[in-house]
Parts: structure tokens; C-alpha cells; sequence
């Protein structure tokens, strides 16, 4: 488990960009923190390993205080993907970036090619296990940065801002990695302003904005409340909103996925007398 | 990693007196105090006084310009190199044959020296924006390309070191610990930041190009400017003010004036 | 007239075998607004950089095919001169501000051409009202929000008066609202000043209901060049290329299955006309 207690972070040039911030993360949870740009997400997920010290208050992971263990202890069982791959790629290929991650972090040699395998396989990776990073388009550079983090077998992977700059193909696939990983009881946790994305994951939503939590509770009933994700500068995603504008007519607002709406809509609306 | 030291040269955007005035002028007066302070520096022949009297003009203006802040930082960044220089001279304690007035004198001679020569310099980067320092160097007939190189890179600093703790954060998240080890082991970590951080600006250089062909850099030969530096009377009044005072202090120098002053 | 004229373009960058670029023929007119889809790697930026002349005078490679801008030939015209017929907005907003107030970034590429003073003034003025960033003036880039970034980098490339704006990704790195702001922003420039814009994007949600035209790419070919709903009608609902938004899916499950609606909503509101009337 990871708790937050009370966590106020404050930037040396005096920004607060968290503001008494207290949650509870349990193993095996999916987890979406959503928020604009600047509400703290990323903020928040650099002290799940420590990266940041909280200025007041403190963070627990599985009873450590992130303050008394080193960042690279912590990172051994909270993994975290950045949202731009190119800042951690130096090595001559796909194989040397995962391989030479984990001699950093002291596996042995055999333990290290054979988790190396398993990563790369996991994340369709490994054709391209010769290639340069640097000439895998923006989705492989994705995953790789995922594999390479996976190769450990953290307990908790925390992916910040999953879906920027990515294609179609690469989001339905990020999709299908997310609920793979979650199948091998990894907990993860998400930060997107990705509405859309988010809602097809049925997670825990926390919201912040400005710093502060606004709500924690089920997709289902925080993505489709229009006046919460107002405070967070997030839209309402296409689904709900349509279903809110239909509600006076006797449909269901709560309708999160197209096959739902079909449903509620099919059952409930009448075809216009134009049709014959 | 310590920067203080850069932090006493960026620019702080603040509106004070010493801010509007002309970089030309600016500048003029950093030569003026730079020069003075190499000049003075033989010992027993004024050197601590004008030392003093730069460093007090100096402090004069910095509290002006409400940078004072700034300037301790640069101080404290370079304390390494003042106490050397102090120590430097402290040591001749152990040289009996030389007075202790004359130790004294050269130690704190000396640093205040170096003090003065830091601040000439700092004043002028402390409250002149990049912007201006560009339009200085094309007064001063410096071809635009290289000004506006200066300006670039003034500009894009902070997002390069954005970037370099983008890296160190995503590095040390798989396990790299960059304060760790000997010399060498630490010398070896630099290249996990430095690799990537070479691609990136390699990689931004090229959308910077397009970027730049894209607003038309270079296409005329007459570049004209929305901003131009104008002078006020008060500021010709205090460039020719100081030139005399220069020129005067110059010339008792060469008539032998200062010898015998400390 | 068309105001672009692209015909049989292939491209393939130097030192590259793959054709970025195969046998591209597109016909855009005035004051249209263009949507180009498809998925990273479809040839959408390398098209985009032939309209404006940066394909082949910067970056070179095999050329073949012609591409008529306002009757300009880009390969044989000089950037600079392009660039003030076509203005360019690029994908990451940092890397296109480069003085230390909004106010000189929008004069910047006006000093480049040698305007005369006054008139550098005039324009500044202009864009800065036009785009509605008044308040921004004096305040320095770095400072500034990635949409207001993506605003003034707009503004800066306005100043040089083009009837052509092309965007290659300008929401990559933006949140939904910043997006939204800025995807009505580019209708208003459209729709008022008349200018022809033409956007490379993932996030088709968003753009759909104000494009004239939606256009598909795939490995260097265009596959679909039509009106948005006639694209969005005939599409398979599983095409890997073109991420169908969610209502539109589902205005099309509803058809599958019940027979209504009859045509196909591009915004929630007609969506709800269709079925409430």
C-alpha cells in the first residue's frame, strides 16, 4: 500500500503545487489522476519513489518513509515512465537499454538477459531487440520505456500522461498493455487529462486541481459529474455528455461505454415519425 | 549541482532605475569600474582605495537596481575562489621576514580586488535583459548572427536545464545513483545525462531551423528593429559624467597621484 | 481556382529507401478548413512541409511530382518568400519563440523581412487583437501556458500576413481545454480572416465538427479525401487508421441495429436533434 499523508510540496522558487494531499493507494488497484496541466499530477508522482521529498507531510510505501530510503531502493518497487522516452535512451540498442537497467539495479547476469526476454516479449518488442532507440517511432518509444521498467517486476508502475503525442493504434494498444499488466497483479497509476481513455479503463479517479484533491472515487460516477471535472479544467467525455443532454427524455446519464448508451437508447428513445 | 554562480548573472526583470537605463551607457560604466580595477594594481600605490571606492559605487548601484540578492548568490558561488586568494596571501604569516601590515594589507587587498573586478561585470547582467545585450552588440556593428546565437541561448538556458533534470530524474528512477562512487564511476554517470541530453538538442536544433526558415531568418540583409535603443539626456549626462571622472582618475594615476595611498 | 494544387507528388527523404510521400494528388481551395489523419509515420508532416517549400529546400531526398501554392512553385521559391504566403505552426510550442517578449516574438520574423518600423507596429497590433492576446504582451515565453505558447507562436507567424496556415500537430502537448481553445481559435481565423488552414492531426474528437474536409493518410498515400461525414458514414467502425470518435460510433451502432438516426452528427448537440427533433 501507498499512503500520502498530509503531503505539501512547495518548488524551491516557491510555487505550492501540492496542497495537503492525503490517500491511500492499495496493491492491485488501477488508479487515473486527472487534473490540467500544472495541477500537480506529475508533481505528485515523482514522490511515489522519491524523487521529491514531501515539504511537509509524508509518504508511505509499504510502510517507508520515502524520505529515509534512497530513490533508487524505492524505484525497485514503484517504477515510473515519464511522459518523454528520448530523456533516459543512451545505449545502442532496444536489448542494451533494458539489459544494462537492470546490471544497474544488481541482477545477475543469466537473470538479467532472461527478464530482459520476458519484458520485450510482453511488450511486442522483440523484433526490434537490434534497432537503435532512437529510430523506434513515438508508440515503440513508449512501450520500450514500459518494458524497461517492467523488466524489474516493480509492485507499482506509474505511467505519467500514457496517450500524449500518440497515434490511434498506439493508445488501443496502451489500452490493452494496461489491462495485461493489471492481469499479472501490478498496480498501476495513471496521470492523464486523457478523458476518453481514462473512462474505457474504469479506474479510481483522483482529481486535483490547483494542488488540491477534489475527488477520489469510481470513473463511473467522477468522469460523468460535469461540475467536478469543471473545477479540473477537463471536459466531459463524449458519452456522458451526450447522455446528460438526453436525460430529459427518460435515458440513463450514467451510461459510460457506446454499448451501454445503445442499450439505454434503444430502449428508450422512439424513432423520429420521419422514418417510415 | 551548484549554479549558484550562473544565478548572479541572469537577468531580473524588475523596474528599477539602473534597469532603464541605456545598455550602452550600462555598459560603458562596467568598462569604466573594469578597467579602473585592473589598472590599480600595484600595491602602496592606491589599490585597496580604489578598490573600496569601486566596490562602494558598486554596492551603490546593486542596492539601486535592488540586486543585491542576486550578487551575494554569485558571491557564495564563488567563495571557493575568494577564500583562495585571501588564504593565498594568510599563509605569508608563516614567512617571518615580511610584516604582518603588509600580509593584512595584500589579503584583504586583494580580495576586495577580485570582489570589485566580479561585480563590474555582474552589475551589467544582473539588469540588462538578453534582448538588450543583443541590441548592444549590433550597435557595436557585431554582425546580428552572432548576437542573436548570444540572445538564443540566453533565452533557451532555462529549458535546457529543464531538460537536463527531465533526465536526471527519468535516470535515476531505473536505479542510477549519481552521488555514488569514486571519480570515475562518477564520471560515468555523467554520460547517462549528457547522451541523452546531446540528442535532444541535436533533435531541437532541427525543429529550431525550421522554425527560424519559417520566420524568414536571414531573407533580408537590412534587418530592421521594433525595439530601438534610445538615449535619454539624463543618461548622456552620466556617460560623460563618468568619462571625466575616468579620464581624471586615469590621468592622476599616470602623474604618479595615488603613490604612497594603500 | 484551387489555392493549392498538388499533383502525383512522391517523396522519400535522403539517405531513406521508403517513400515518405507516394503519388499524392490533392486540390484544396480557399478558405478551407482541412483535417489530415493518420496514424505517426503516414507522410501527414512530410506533406504538409512540401506545401511550404521546407521539403526540398531543407531537407532534400527524391522529388518528383509538382505542388502549386497561390500560383508559387515551392521547390524553386525561395522559404522566406514562402513563408509569407504560408505560415507553419509546429508541434512543440517551445522551440518556436525566440526573443524574450510575446510583443518582439510576433515582430521577430517582420525585422527578418526588413519591414519598415511602423508598419512592424501596425501588424503587432493586430494579431495581438485578432488572436485576443492583448494581455500577453510583455510577458516572456517561457512563462507562458503551452496553449498561450501555441497562440503567440501562431501570432508570430500571422504577423507575416499569409493566406495559408498549416499546423502539424499543434495539441500534441496541450490538455483538452487549451486543444479546444486553440481548434477555435484556427475556426475564427477561418471563418473571419479568411484564411485557408490546413491542420495534421491524431485528435480527430475535437476538429470534426468544424473541418471542411477530412483527408486520410496511410504509408505516404492518401486514402480518403472527402467531406468529414461522408468519410465518417463509409469508414469500417474498426479502421485502425482513423480513431472514429465515440458519438459518431455510435450514431452508426445505432444505425446497425435500429435504423436511426438518419445521417451522421458530428456534435453532440445535432446528435440529440437527430433524436429528439
Amino acid at each position: 500500500m501507498i499512503q500520502l499523508e498530509n503531503l505539501r510540496y512547495v518548488y524551491p522558487n516557491g510555487v505550492e503545487a501540492l496542497r495537503n494531499i492525503s490517500l491511500k493507494i492499495w496493491e492491485g488497484e488501477l488508479i487515473a489522476i486527472m487534473g490540467e496541466n500544472g495541477s500537480g499530477k506529475t508533481t505528485l508522482l515523482k514522490h511515489l519513489n522519491g524523487l521529491l521529498k514531501p515539504t511537509e507531510g509524508r509518504v508511505l510505501v509499504d510502510g517507508q518513509d520515502t524520505r529515509k530510503v534512497s530513490v533508487a531502493e524505492l524505484s525497485r518497487k514503484v517504477g515510473i515512465v515519464f511522459q518523454t522516452p528520448d530523456t533516459m535512451f543512451f545505449t545502442e540498442s532496444v536489448w542494451s537499454e533494458i539489459y544494462f537497467s537492470l546490471k544497474v539495479m544488481g541482477y545477475p547476469e543469466d537473470e538479467a538477459a532472461s527478464r530482459a526476454e520476458y519484458a520485450l516479449k510482453f511488450m511486442d518488442l522483440w523484433n526490434y531487440k537490434d534497432r537503435s532507440p532512437f529510430t523506434l517511432s513515438g508508440g515503440e518509444k513508449k512501450r520500450l520505456s514500459i518494458a524497461i521498467v517492467l523488466a524489474w517486476q516493480p509492485k507499482y508502475i506509474v505511467i505519467d500522461e500514457p496517450t500524449v503525442g500518440q497515434d490511434a493504434p498506439s493508445r488501443r494498444r496502451l489500452e490493452q498493455l494496461i489491462q495485461e499488466l493489471r492481469g499479472e497483479g501490478i498496480t498501476i497509476i495513471l496521470s492523464s487529462h486523457d478523458v476518453e481513455f481514462v473512462i474505457d479503463l474504469r479506474p479510481r479517479v483522483i482529481l486535483l486541481s490547483k494542488g488540491k484533491l477534489l475527488a477520489d472515487g469510481a470513473a463511473e460516477s467522477i468522469l460523468t459529474d460535469e461540475d467536478k471535472l469543471e473545477k479540473a479544467s477537463l471536459l466531459l467525455p463524449q458519452i456522458p455528455l451526450l447522455m446528460k443532454k438526453l436525460s430529459m427524455i427518460g435515458v440513463n446519464p450514467g451510461c459510460i461505454t457506446v454499448e451501454e448508451a445503445l442499450m439505454e437508447i434503444g430502449t428508450k428513445v422512439k424513432p423520429p415519425k420521419s422514418l417510415g | 549541482m551548484s549554479l549558484r554562480i550562473i544565478e548572479g548573472l541572469k537577468f531580473k526583470n524588475i523596474n528599477t532605475p539602473i534597469h532603464r537605463l541605456d545598455p550602452r551607457v550600462k555598459l560603458l560604466l562596467s568598462i569604466y569600474l573594469f578597467i579602473t580595477v585592473i589598472t590599480f594594481g600595484a600595491e602602496w600605490n592606491g589599490m585597496l582605495t580604489i578598490s573600496i571606492i569601486v566596490i562602494l559605487i558598486e554596492i551603490f548601484m546593486l542596492v539601486i537596481g535592488r540586486t543585491v540578492i542576486s550578487m551575494l548568490n554569485t558571491l557564495r558561488g564563488a567563495l571557493p575562489i575568494i577564500l583562495f586568494i585571501g588564504l593565498l596571501q594568510l599563509i605569508q604569516f608563516f614567512n617571518n621576514s615580511l610584516p604582518v601590515e603588509l600580509i593584512l594589507y595584500r589579503a584583504i587587498g586583494y580580495t576586495i580586488r577580485f570582489l570589485a573586478f566580479l561585480a563590474s561585470f555582474s552589475l551589467f547582467f544582473l539588469t540588462t535583459s538578453p534582448d538588450e545585450v543583443g541590441k548592444v552588440l549590433t550597435f557595436l556593428k557585431v554582425p546580428y548572427n552572432y548576437s542573436f546565437a548570444l540572445v538564443a541561448a540566453i533565452r533557451f538556458t532555462p529549458v535546457i536545464a529543464d531538460e537536463i533534470q527531465q533526465i536526471v530524474d527519468a535516470q535515476r528512477s531505473r536505479g542510477l545513483e549519481f552521488e555514488k562512487g569514486n571519480i570515475f564511476i562518477r564520471l560515468k554517470n555523467l554520460t547517462y545525462i549528457f547522451v541523452p541530453l546531446l540528442i535532444s538538442i541535436i533533435r531541437r536544433s532541427y525543429e529550431m531551423a525550421e522554425a527560424l526558415e519559417i520566420k524568414c531568418f536571414g531573407a533580408s540583409k537590412k534587418r530592421t528593429s521594433y525595439k530601438e535603443l534610445k538615449i535619454r539626456n539624463i543618461e548622456i549626462f552620466i556617460a560623460v559624467f563618468a568619462s571625466i571622472l575616468f579620464i581624471s582618475i586615469m590621468t592622476a594615476y599616470y602623474l604618479q597621484v595615488f603613490k604612497g595611498l594603500p | 481556382m484551387a489555392i493549392i494544387e498538388i499533383k502525383d507528388l512522391s517523396f522519400s527523404y535522403a539517405g531513406t529507401e521508403e517513400m515518405a510521400l507516394q503519388n499524392v494528388s490533392l486540390s484544396i481551395d480557399e478558405g478551407e478548413f482541412v483535417l489530415i489523419a493518420g496514424p505517426t509515420g503516414c507522410g501527414k508532416s512530410t506533406l504538409l512541409k512540401c506545401i511550404n517549400g521546407l521539403i526540398p529546400n531543407i531537407y532534400s531526398g527524391r522529388y518528383t511530382g509538382s505542388v502549386r501554392v497561390m500560383n508559387l512553385n515551392p521547390a524553386t521559391t525561395p522559404p522566406h518568400i514562402m513563408s509569407q504566403h504560408v505560415g507553419m505552426v509546429l508541434q512543440n510550442p517551445e522551440v518556436q519563440l525566440f526573443s524574450l517578449s510575446v510583443e518582439e516574438d510576433i515582430a521577430f520574423a517582420l525585422e527578418n523581412i526588413g519591414l519598415e518600423r511602423s508598419e512592424i507596429v501596425k501588424r503587432v497590433n493586430k494579431v495581438l487583437r485578432i488572436l485576443n492576446i492583448e494581455d500577453l504582451r510583455h510577458q516572456s515565453p517561457f512563462e507562458l501556458s503551452g496553449g498561450q505558447k501555441q497562440k503567440v507562436a501562431i501570432a508570430s507567424v500571422l504577423a507575416l500576413q499569409p493566406r495559408i496556415l498549416l499546423l502539424d500537430e499543434p495539441t500534441s502537448f496541450l490538455d483538452p481545454a487549451s486543444a479546444k481553445s486553440i481548434i477555435e481559435l484556427l475556426e475564427m481565423l477561418c471563418k473571419s480572416e479568411k484564411l485557408t488552414v490546413i491542420i495534421a492531426e491524431h485528435r480527430l474528437d475535437l476538429l470534426l465538427q468544424h473541418v471542411t474536409r477530412l483527408v486520410v493518410m496511410d504509408s505516404g498515400k492518401i486514402v480518403n479525401n472527402d467531406d468529414p461525414r461522408k468519410v465518417l458514414e463509409n469508414i469500417a467502425l474498426n479502421d485502425p487508421l482513423v480513431p472514429i470518435p465515440k458519438i459518431i460510433y455510435l450514431a452508426r451502432r445505432m444505425r446497425e441495429e435500429f435504423g436511426f438516426p438518419s445521417s451522421i452528427p458530428l456534435t453532440i448537440d445535432e446528435f440529440v436533434n437527430l433524436l429528439i427533433g
